[in-house]
């Protein structure tokens, strides 16, 4: 182990080097590949190596951003889809880390629960909104559920590992000075799992996204997906170009937001989330 | 990249492959809660069918030849987007890791890149690419290549430099020295991130299918979904669940042929 230790202190050490000599290389350089793929995307299609009908040039799509935003459609979709979005990951959340606590503090929910996790492992979960709608209807509780079935895997996995890695001493002690089971899992399994659960948190976030969008592009009557491809359906290429780029950004954002998210709400948290 | 680290926290717990008698009690349990949900009428037999029922059109499917060949299809195109990826990731993985202004240029870019939901992009290839295999093959690339990258941007960095200073010493230009030390050294990690990857392969080619597909597996359910034959959806389900618990373990036996001589293999 001291090895390892030794080594991972030469490489950070080694690239910590060069970010004196060159701090705005750092900045520039990363600027310039984005320039050129962005130059790219304005030119390609301009000189006609690619049809402009199917890719667009960018000064062509990025002016249309703003009109989707001001579009009735478009809002109302980002509406349906926000809430079909929230109440999965808070039913994901609500059942999830739970039973990767459970998993982690009782073998019998382990042995039942780990071998369906690992066969289901490869099951792409966006799929199961088929069954849900013929279960629920089209609606608000088959494309959450779905998101919830979903995201609820990394953060079984993650709340299970947080769990596990735990001091069984602090458990101990807490037992042994009278603390309840039930406190013990509130105020000691819980927090000392939080690391691992908020980084699995993460996954499930951007999980969440991809479950989503799959579920609207399956289901087309309302949401993001749906309001994409009704113009893909058209044609409107620049118009689905538009909202590619603005759901990326979204996508972006929304994990750029919840890092820093984390780092306010537990400014105790060592190490990356 | 912590996610990517997590997830493959994740394939560990699937890989401690219990014995048989271990995965025999859940499953068992489960098919008697199926049974029994459709013997009581809790679920409407439109949404979850009788196992039977779904045996017997997986006996019909497999007669007429029409899995096999649709899960051939799937399978093909999990392998191509699988391989892309893997080539992709590593090659540009070892690239960012090891080559400082590739670092400089690309890592930032890339780690913005990586919360990109994937899925968002499908419109995309679907434009640039036609509705089917191929589109269905790029999703699988594009949420496969992510966590390979950057997987092998974390083994690779972690390359002990003195083994790479002694190939150096001894005379190793730098390009050699990247295939013949550090790839070896980081292919634990590497091989780790495959398996990772893997799943977003068998999850974008699938979904593919599904939204813009002419067929295999993803199609299959679709088309049991449209006919209102249920049974075919569960079909399809548990064909997906198994092609992908085989790939799994190929991957995990090629990891154990190529890392004899570590003492990661057996990981």
């Amino acid at each position: 182990m001291s090895i390892g230790t030794e080594t991972t202190a030469v490489a950070t050490k080694e690239a910590k080097a060069p970010r004196f000599s060159g701090r705005a290389q750092q900045i520039l350089l990363p600027l310039l590949v984005l320039i050129v793929v962005l130059a790219a995307w304005e030119l390609l299609p301009r000189l006609g190596v690619v049809r402009s009908t199917v890719l667009p040039p960018l000064s062509t799509v990025l002016p249309i951003i703003p009109g989707i935003w001001v579009d009735p459609a478009f809002v109302s979709s980002l509406g349906a889809s926000a809430v079909r979005w929230s109440v999965g990951l808070v039913l994901a959340i609500a059942v999830g880390v739970p039973l990767g606590i459970m998993m982690a503090r009782s073998r019998t929910v382990f042995a039942f629960v780990n071998p369906l996790m690992v066969l289901t492992y490869s099951v792409p979960k966006a799929a199961l909104v088929l069954i849900f709608t013929l279960w629920f209807g089209v609606g608000l509780w088959s494309s959450s559920l779905v998101i919830a079935i979903g995201c609820a895997t990394p953060l079984i996995i993650s709340a299970y590992h947080g769990a596990k890695g735990i001091n069984t001493h602090l458990v101990w002690s807490a037992a042994a000075l009278g603390t309840s089971r039930g406190d013990i899992l509130r105020r000691i399994v819980f927090p000392a799992a939080l690391p691992e659960i908020l980084a699995g948190l993460r996954t499930a976030l951007q999980l969440s996204l991809f479950i989503l969008l799959a579920s609207e592009f399956l289901i087309r009557q309302t949401g993001i997906g749906a309001y994409m491809f009704n113009n893909l359906d058209v044609g409107q290429y620049p118009t689905v170009w538009a909202i590619m780029i603005t759901v990326a950004t979204v996508g972006v954002l929304l994990d750029w937001l919840y890092v820093r998210l984390v780092r306010i709400v537990v400014p105790w948290l060592e190490g990356e989330v | 990249m912590s996610s990517v680290s997590l997830a493959s926290r994740g394939t560990k717990l699937l890989s401690k492959t219990p014995r048989a008698l271990q995965f025999a009690i859940p499953v068992i349990a489960v098919l008697i809660i199926w049974q029994v949900a459709v013997m009581l009428r809790l679920v409407p037999r439109i949404a979850l069918p009788a196992p039977a029922a779904v045996w017997d059109r997986t006996m019909t499917l497999l007669s007429t030849g029409q899995l096999l060949s649709e899960s051939g299809t799937t399978l093909s195109r999990i392998v191509i987007a699988f391989a892309i990826a893997a080539f992709i990731g590593v090659t540009v993985g070892l690239a960012v890791a090891r080559i400082e202004v590739v670092k400089r240029a690309l890592g930032p870019l890339l780690r913005v890149a990586f919360p990109i939901p994937k899925m968002a992009l499908y419109p995309a290839f679907i434009i640039l690419l036609g509705a089917g295999a191929m589109s269905a093959i790029a999703l699988g690339v594009a949420e496969a290549v992510f966590p390979m990258l950057f997987g092998t941007v974390s083994a690779a960095s972690q390359v002990n430099p003195k083994i790479l200073w002694s190939a150096e010493a001894l005379g190793s230009g730098r390009a050699r020295a990247l295939f013949w030390v550090v790839l070896p050294a980081a292919l634990p990690g590497i091989l780790s991130a495959l398996r990772v990857g893997l799943i977003g392969a068998i999850v974008g080619v699938f979904i593919g299918e599904m939204i813009a597909g002419a067929n295999g597996l993803g199609q299959l359910m679709v088309r049991g979904w449209t006919l209102l034959d249920s049974p075919q959806l569960y079909v399809a389900l548990f064909a997906i669940a198994i092609l992908g618990l085989i790939l799994d373990s190929i991957l995990l036996l090629v990891r154990r042929q190529l890392l004899r001589w570590s003492d990661e293999s057996s990981e």
